[in-house]
């Protein structure tokens, strides 16, 4: 009888040894969890990588309620902040006042989104092996994307940590700030080896048309150099986007920035979304990246007090980036009539059509509307149209190429050709072509991307590298500390950054 | 040091305990149970004042060698009231002992055994059957409010089966804060599936060395249930039923009538309110709160068959509980049914063999609450009061309301066939509650296995060993839809849509652990070790869709929808946890107690290299009264406790949260349209994640006086929980999110009382009675966070409004905001504080608070915002009297806490047009010199609404219940063959005292970051409840 206690004992007890202590029985996979040292190693990895670097782009100027369009847009003359209220997303109604600092959500998530690129780019740049050309043309793509970013903060922050690989947890705090220089200087090797491998636009399939070309890249040099008033070097790069029979000007402004004419012929850069991922209030992913556009919906007229005329298809929104009447009277001086039409509308011409506007004293409102991004129903898609606004960013156009151009020219001495430029673009929105030079000429280009470019987030840093922030948004709030945005008060403590002065 | 001081102390007392006398004499007996007449093993029969002692062979039998006539053995056993008999010459004695009644005669269930509470060296709290039988609460949890100290139970809402947050000694972690459930010696996934009526006992580890054999899972502490068994020699069938009606006291929140709204919002200047005209004929408008309220019945029944003879026992017990709302009525009703089978069989001298076994079922609808953001709930409080909530037919439909018709606008229509009323004031989210609450169409349903089977083997004499295989498998679906409708632009769904998931939990445990108990002389040893693993497999799968080709529950389901609009996710993955534990406990003369343990877990959570980690702990006490040099006939026990240990909290790690890989379903459109997919690393690595661990020391008290008729315990406790998982800190520039990472120190220390009284009542006809009082301290304090992150904000409010921070020196998620000191009254007033504080780019008027610069930067900005109150109580407390004469008895319970804020966050400064609760209006300030502590009317001023203007005492103190009840005569109810009858009324939840103006001081109190926030929750329902219970 004791014999068989001791047998079960010793039974029992080998059941619990071989349960337990295997190693094994703790290796439990992580779904969805592909190891990161075994990716980037095919053509297919490396296209899948890529996407992911648009993918973040497409986020960046989309993430829900902090985008960069938002903070450069704000900050410009050409809106106010809108939406419901004073405490409708602070983060914006600050940057519209000048009264933001360090701690701005908005600022720091438009800082993020910038670097979260730039490392899915440097995975890109530095995991790949260029063994194949489709891999070669992938990194050329990436450092476009890269270079890009570096353009958003370099001419936004200023002097920005250089980050062109992983940093290891121990370098956070020693990677500081590079000079302006060496970010430009990065910038600009990125985009000359890109521009060497990359294809021109109409080498890509119509699917293909999303990637960056060898256009793209020449269109940033430019930019790049123009605001490194390199005006010279600047003319030579986009003379030869102008150049290059891949671009033209849409028929109208209201044209190139239609459905229609997505990634058509007048774009040299954009930013895609979709109108057909069918979100409906169940399943829009509030919080996460959405492959729609809801920044359009975020800047329809404010939905409670608008009534669309009926004929039109600009449709109610959520009222944030409502026209100054500086902008209005901007297009009424200049005579400005088509072009104003498809960029802003006022209250009296929303009720001459038909529609109405119920509350005049509405936060942040001025009298207007703004159409160039507008609400329109046209650009969004089933079942619920408040959230499937394809309408893709126009990141570069070649109406800016042009006026880039005509600057670049202009400031190199070359007033004809600088002429030529701008009355191409002034003659599409059926201008009467100007005369000028010198100066004056220059001062008619500053007027011509105020109206043309208006909202499309390069007022801001225009004003700022011509010197003419503090004349042009002083009344605003702007002061001199504010020709650089802060370092987000979070790297200065994580990565003990210096902050830019003034904050 | 304490230690070896103790160790000393020991040995000294062994050695003169070993002298000895003359005239022995030998004393021979069998000692039996007074209840079930069976011989009871082990017992300790000792000579009181001497270290002689032996104990009982399996047949009840001792012999003991006796000094000197006229001594006095103590016969004792666990669970059962010691016996005193004076022998005078060699005798043979009959011994029958009876369960005991004082409380240091119980026995607690620690984990893997039971102790003697006289024994217990650590800090347990336990509440037995007798306690739970009547309540009316839903959950297990719930039942346990205020019964115990150091124990704070919250209600994440008053929602029938909505869940609780249980805090054992504060709030440790910034994630979840829930301690390990045991059930039967089974971890358990929930709580959910319990019925009060199948408990027979809760034991509440407290400190870490009680816990501490719990390891990784241990660290907030560990709640064991131990569910009813059936007693040899009883066959007994026992059915209770209870029904109750829930209400709501009237006006428990007031919010302001449609002319007071109409002023206010006037005065406030806000766009698009109603003028004079529109609430011209109105009245009071519509007092939404009021309308959506409505009584809800509860019932609960439950039948228990149980027995057993010499070799086996059995339980059988099924119970109904059904409940309805009292917001949304059976739109918010939770069911569930269950069923147990527990048996214990001895099949050989050496072999018990049993199991525990409950199947569950419950179904459950919610309505939405406990939301800024347009939950029913947040609409009902908020929705404008000049809007009716229906129109009816043949009237005239307000402007608004036939524009919507004309644009084709699907509007709600009630069940009457009127529309619904339709705000023209106030859009965003929120819109008719009523009409929500018809809307809402959901479901979840869970089917839940819970049990084990296990064996017990004692191989060698004093040598157990223990067996138990334990599963818990919950299946869970869920169905709803959502209608069109349309309240505005911004709340509407123009498409109807549905969605389907499916959840499994399934877990398996194997525990397996041996116990060896000896005796030697006065020498008394107790050794556990054993081994347990465990697995979960979790699958989930959920779909939606949209497009129902009809609005009715038959269409509902993704088969009657195109394809092209379904959406489908799933995922599944497996946890694993491999265990190792020992416990050593040692006493000497039941005087000197001493025990430790030891644990070491592996989890397949962490990284390969981090996956195992070691807990120990220590725990020894001192009978002080079992001392010969105490003599006392006022205190009859008295015991100090100290204990130290450390535990970890696994609960709060996801898995992989540690690991960087690629993550793909990245979406990018071509320009044709096509959606391409991506791929990138979702997150930087960090190998070195580990759990929270929480160090904690324990001193303890406990005494008994008056014949155990007076108990005392009396506790301090310093828990520090350390590496909390925080959010990551790399600098943004890193380009990717660092998940987690442990950074992050947190101490909860405090005093905890346990006062109680029983006088049982000598006759029949006396008064009996019983107090209990129980009372802790808690204060809360951050003390250590990455440098690099010095505050962690949590939860928002609104659009914009980081509501709840973190930061050392502070509570863990105080409210942060700006610190107001009263209200501006003139103009001179604003300038000459604007002046005084050298401040710039501030333009406050008169009526609005004066706002403090705290961090001196001569702006008011965010950056200002500041600890401006602590959602943690500073003391909690319960107080229970059961009172019996003849054959009624009647209990009155109390529980509350004082000293904790509650955040008023329903009221979003980007909605003026939303209803405020009427003391908005009736303090507001007026003009010049009208009040210094309310604002004038506004709606949209952050510098009010994210301010310390909404913070509010919410201390409060709730009758949980009051409960009277009739037992019906022995003599009677023998007639009718009833052992037991008992009726009883009672009023459960009904009074609350609180000075807290919102919904209610416990409802809206979520877990996480979002303590003590009432973002309009569902309130807790008070009940009238009637229950009958009888046994025969």
């Amino acid at each position: 009888m004791k014999n068989l206690f001791i047998k079960i004992t010793i039974v029992c007890f080998i059941i619990l040894t071989l349960s337990s202590g295997c190693k094994k029985f703790l290796e439990q996979e992580v779904p969805g969890a592909f190891p990161e040292q075994d990716f980037y190693k095919t053509d297919g990895d490396a296209t899948q990588a890529v996407y992911g670097v648009y993918d973040m782009m497409q986020a960046h100027y989309n993430n829900n309620w902090a985008s960069l369009y938002m903070v450069k847009t704000l900050l410009s003359d050409e809106s106010n902040a809108g939406g419901s209220d004073a405490g409708d997303q602070p983060g914006y109604q600050t940057l519209d006042n000048f009264n933001f600092d360090a701690t701005n959500d908005k600022v720091r998530d438009a800082w993020r989104m910038s670097y979260f690129t730039i490392y899915r780019a440097n995975k890109v740049i530095n995991r790949i092996d260029p063994a194949s050309a489709l891999r070669q043309r992938l990194i050329a793509e990436a450092k476009v994307l890269r270079a890009y970013n570096y353009f958003e903060l370099v001419s936004l922050w200023g002097d920005v940590p250089l980050v062109l690989n992983d940093i290891p947890p121990a370098s956070y705090t020693s990677t500081g700030r590079a000079p302006k220089a060496s970010v430009y200087a990065q910038i600009e090797k990125d985009l000359t080896e890109a521009i060497a491998v990359l294809p021109l636009k109409n080498v890509y399939s119509s699917a293909d048309k999303f990637r960056v070309s060898k256009g793209t890249a020449q269109a940033l040099l430019g930019k790049v150099l123009l605001y490194q008033q390199k005006f010279a070097e600047a003319a030579i790069q986009l003379e030869s986007v102008i150049t290059s029979n891949q671009y033209a000007l849409a028929s109208s402004i209201g044209a190139a920035f239609s459905k229609n004419l997505e990634f058509g012929q007048e774009s040299v850069f954009e930013i895609s979304y979709t109108n057909q991922r069918a979100y409906d209030w169940g399943n829009f992913p509030w919080g996460g990246a959405p492959e729609s556009n809801i920044h359009i919906q975020l800047m329809g007229p404010r939905a409670d007090y608008y009534t669309k005329a009926p004929t039109d298809s600009l449709i109610g929104g959520w009222g944030f980036v409502l026209p100054k009447q500086k902008l209005w009277d901007a297009y009424i001086t200049a005579g400005d009539v088509n072009r104003r039409r498809q960029t802003v509308m006022s209250s009296a011409e929303l009720i001459a059509a038909g529609g109405n506007w119920s509350n005049p004293t509405a936060y942040d409102y001025e009298g207007f509307f703004q159409r160039k991004y507008g609400s329109f129903s046209s650009q969004t898609g089933g079942p619920i149209s408040e959230l499937n606004y394809g309408t893709n960013w126009r990141h570069i156009r070649f109406a800016d190429v042009l006026l880039m151009a005509a600057e670049a020219y202009n400031k190199s001495g070359n007033d004809p050709k600088s002429r030529g430029y701008v009355n191409m673009v002034r003659s599409r929105s059926g201008l009467a072509p100007i005369a000028s030079g010198g100066t004056a000429l220059f001062t008619d280009i500053v007027k011509e991307r105020q109206l043309e470019l208006a909202f499309e987030g390069v007022r801001f840093t225009d004003l700022v590298r011509w010197g003419l922030a503090t004349t042009e948004l002083g009344s605003l709030g702007f002061v001199a500390k504010h020709n650089l945005l802060p370092v987000p008060d979070y790297d200065v403590r994580t990565g003990g950054l210096t902050q830019n002065s003034g904050y | 040091m304490k230690l070896k001081t103790l160790l000393l102390v020991c040995s000294c007392i062994m050695l003169l305990g070993t002298s000895s006398f003359a005239q022995t004499f030998k004393v021979t007996g069998k000692v039996t149970s007074k209840t079930s007449s069976q011989p009871l093993e082990a017992a300790t029969v000792s000579v009181k004042g001497t270290s002689t002692a032996t104990v009982t062979d399996i047949n009840g039998v001792f012999s003991i060698n006796v000094p000197k006539p006229g001594s006095v053995l103590v016969i004792s056993f666990t669970g059962m009231a010691n016996e005193e008999v004076v022998v005078n010459q060699a005798r043979d004695l009959n011994i029958s002992l009876s369960e005991g009644t004082g409380s240091l005669n119980e026995v607690v269930v620690v984990g893997y055994g039971q102790q003697k509470k006289a024994l217990v060296t650590g800090a347990i709290s336990s509440v037995k059957a007798d306690q739970l039988t009547t309540v009316s609460n839903t959950r297990i949890e719930q039942a346990l409010q205020g019964r115990t100290a150091g124990v704070q139970i919250v209600p994440n809402s008053g929602q029938p089966g909505a869940g609780l947050s249980v805090r054992i000694r504060g709030t440790g972690s910034n994630r979840s804060n829930n301690p390990l459930f045991i059930i039967d010696g089974i971890r358990a996934g929930g709580m959910e599936s319990i019925d009060p009526s199948e408990v027979e006992s809760i034991e509440i580890l407290k400190d870490a060395a009680s816990a501490a054999i719990y390891g990784a899972e241990g660290a907030n502490g560990v709640v064991i249930i131990t569910t009813k068994t059936g007693k040899k020699g009883t066959s007994d069938i026992t059915y209770n039923a209870q029904f109750a009606m829930q209400s709501v006291k009237d006006d428990f929140v007031k919010m302001m009538n449609a002319k007071q709204y109409q002023q206010y919002l006037q005065e406030a200047g806000v766009a698009g309110a109603p003028t004079m005209s529109d609430v011209a004929n109105i009245g009071e408008g519509t007092n939404w709160m009021r309308e959506v309220l409505q009584t809800a019945p509860q019932q609960h029944h439950s039948l228990t068959l149980s027995g057993g003879n010499d070799k086996s026992t059995y339980l059988v017990n099924g119970t109904i509980f059904s409940q309805e709302g009292i917001v949304g009525g059976e739109k918010a009703r939770f069911n569930r049914y269950t069923v147990r089978f527990n048996s214990d069989s001895k099949i050989k001298p050496w072999l018990n063999f049993g199991n525990r076994l409950v199947y569950s079922h419950h179904r459950r609808r919610a309505i939405s609450e406990n939301d800024e953001f347009g939950s029913i709930l947040g609409s009902a409080l908020v929705m404008d009061p000049t809007t009716p909530v229906s129109y009816p037919s043949g009237s005239a439909l307000p402007t608004h309301v036939q524009n919507a018709i004309n644009a084709g606008h699907p509007l709600r229509v009630d069940a009457n066939g009127n529309l619904y009323g339709l705000s023209n004031f106030l859009k965003g989210e929120y819109g008719n509650p009523l009409a929500r609450i018809d809307m809402a169409k959901g479901e979840n349903v869970q089917n839940k296995i819970v049990g084990n089977v296990f064996a017990e083997i004692e191989a060698i004499k004093n040598l157990k060993f223990t067996s138990r295989f334990g599963i818990d498998a919950a299946f869970q679906v869920g169905h709803g839809w959502t209608p069109t409708f349309w309240f505005s632009s911004e709340s509407q769904n123009t498409i109807a849509n549905g969605y389907d998931y499916s959840n499994t939990w399934f877990t398996w445990q194997l525990e397996n652990f041996a116990t060896y108990t000896k005796r030697f002389g006065n020498h008394s040893l107790s050794l556990l070790a054993g081994v347990s693993a465990q697995k979960t497999h979790e699958q989930h799968m959920g779909g939606s869709y949209s497009g129902l080709f009809k609005e009715e529950d038959k269409f509902s389901y993704a088969d009657f929808v195109p394809d092209a609009l379904d959406r489908i996710g799933s995922i599944a993955f497996d946890r694993t946890l491999a265990s190792f534990y020992g416990r050593v406990n040692y006493d000497y003369k039941n005087k000197y107690l001493f025990a430790a343990t030891l644990r070491r877990d592996g989890s397949s959570l962490f990284s390969p290299d981090y996956q195992w980690g070691t807990f120990p702990s220590v725990s020894s006490g001192w009978v002080f009264s079992s001392e010969d040099f105490f003599r006392s006939s006022f205190m009859n026990y008295g015991k100090l406790r100290a204990s130290w240990g450390q535990n970890g909290s696994l609960s709060s790690v996801g898995l992989g949260e540690w690991l960087n890989s690629i993550g793909a379903g990245l979406l990018y459109p071509d320009a044709n349209g096509g959606l391409m997919v991506g791929a990138a690393p979702t997150s930087l690595a960090y190998p070195q994640l580990t759990w929270e661990t929480s160090e904690q020391i324990d001193f303890g008290l406990d005494l008994s006086f008056l014949k155990n008729r007076l108990t005392v315990t009396l506790d301090y406790y310093k828990k520090t929980t350390k590496d909390l998982l925080t959010g990551g800190n790399a600098p943004l520039f890193a380009g990717n999110i660092l998940r987690t990472v442990n950074a992050g120190n947190v101490v909860n220390s405090g005093f905890e009382i346990e006062l109680g009284y029983k006088n049982q009542g000598g006759s029949k006809r006396s008064l009996g009675y019983e107090l209990f009082v129980n009372f802790t301290t808690l204060k809360n304090e951050v003390t250590y966070l990455d440098p690099n992150s010095p505050i962690l904000y949590g939860a928002g409010i609104g659009t914009g409004w980081a509501a709840t921070a973190m930061q050392v020196g502070n509570p863990i998620w105080y409210f942060n905001g700006y610190k107001t000191d009263g209200i501006f009254q003139t103009q001179s007033e604003i300038s000459s504080y604007i002046t005084k504080n050298g401040l710039i780019g501030y333009a406050p008027q008169p009526g609005d608070p004066i706002v403090l610069d705290i961090n001196g930067d001569k702006q008011i900005s965010p950056a200002d915002m500041t600890n401006i109150g602590s959602p943690h109580p500073d003391f909690m407390y319960g107080f229970r009297a059961n009172l019996s004469y003849k054959n009624f008895d009647l209990t009155v319970f109390v529980q509350g806490q004082y000293g904790n804020e509650k955040l008023m966050g329903f009221n979003r400064t980007d909605r003026s047009t939303a209803n405020k609760p009427y003391f908005f209006y009736a303090n507001r300030w007026t003009g010049a010199g009208s009040t210094n502590s309310w604002f004038a009317a506004n709606t949209s001023n952050p510098y009010i609404y994210n301010s310390d203007l909404m913070v509010f005492d919410g201390s409060f103190t709730r009758i949980r219940q009051m409960q009277l009840g009739y037992t019906l005569p022995k003599s009677v109810a023998g007639k009718i063959k009833f052992k037991n009858a008992r009726v009883y009324v009672s009023l459960d939840d009904f009074f609350t005292f609180t000075k807290y103006p919102g919904v209610d001081p416990e409802a809206g109190s979520n877990g996480g970051n979002s303590i003590g926030i009432d973002r309009g929750g569902y309130p807790i329902p008070r009940r009238a409840v009637a229950g009958l219970t009888f046994t025969f």
